[in-house]
């Protein structure tokens, strides 16, 4: 069954600045991210808004949607999902763009270091070393990485796998620390 | 001798991939000026401050915007 996409007035601020930052490039590349975004609106989040998991700052009601524009450059569309009135509301667009550009610029090479991945609300470590995607929407999992301040969070559609990315096992020992989130703003790190 | 390898070429459909992805931590000003941005946009949904999705409105206006129509 197809969602009812709605689009508030501060999404739509985050939207028109996300079309000043494509100024800077050709009239090819404005095309080409309109009809990228359009796509993400009529058809992912319009009929498979579920897919998405929960924001992994903010946890329930929010889900995010990362809108990769380039290496340098990414969106979170933030949104929420009324499942009686077959609503989605696209509530943020972007909020994070730079500090997601701060981050591909330090370290164009994406990778994955060995964290310690927890699953499930007892808390138990199930795995090390290991990419588990979170398949429920009532648990997120976000993992901090001690050297580098940064997290893994689900996002969708990337089709690169960077299992040839891995560092040496020794290097994230002790970073991982599972941060087990179902509501509100509960994620840490264990950067000290 | 007939070549017998199979043709390469094969049928596809993008579905969605659910993956991880680094991102950066962000810092407390940064958490803060989320949860405004997100009580913000909750106000607008209670004042009825939201538009549906139309992909015409959308195109006209981003399009626009970067051709500098729209400051």
């Amino acid at each position: 069954m197809v969602f009812r996409v709605d689009i508030t007035d501060r999404a739509q601020l985050d939207i028109d600045d996300l079309a000043r930052y494509c100024r800077n490039y050709s009239v090819a590349f404005w095309e080409e991210q309109e009809a990228r975004l359009a796509r993400v609106f009529e058809t992912w989040l319009a009929t498979t808004p579920h897919m998405w998991v929960f924001f992994f700052l903010t946890g329930a009601p929010y889900h995010a949607y990362l809108f990769v524009i380039g290496d340098r450059t990414k969106y979170w569309i933030v949104y929420t999902i009324d499942n009686k009135a077959r609503i989605v509301t696209s509530c943020v667009f972007g909020t994070h763009l730079k500090i997601l550009s701060s981050f591909e610029h330090d370290f164009p090479e994406r990778w994955l270091c060995p964290i310690i991945f927890c699953s499930g609300s007892s808390g138990k470590c199930v795995g090390r070393n290991r990419i588990l995607a979170p398949l429920t929407q009532t648990v997120l999992q976000v993992l901090a990485d001690k050297r580098r301040n940064k997290a893994i969070a689900p996002c969708a559609l990337r089709y690169n796998l960077p299992q040839t990315k891995w560092r040496a096992p020794w290097v994230g020992r002790g970073a991982g620390t599972m941060v087990e989130q179902t509501n509100g703003l509960s994620w840490c790190r264990t950067h000290a | 001798m007939e070549n017998s390898q199979k043709p390469l070429e094969r049928d596809t459909v993008v579905v969605p991939v659910v993956t991880l992805e680094e991102v950066p931590v962000p810092t407390e000003e940064e958490q803060a000026e989320l949860v405004a941005s997100l009580k913000q946009a909750e106000a607008d949904v209670a004042a009825g401050r939201t538009k549906p999705f139309d992909r015409e409105t959308l195109k006209k206006r981003f399009l626009a915007i970067c051709n500098g129509e729209i400051a």
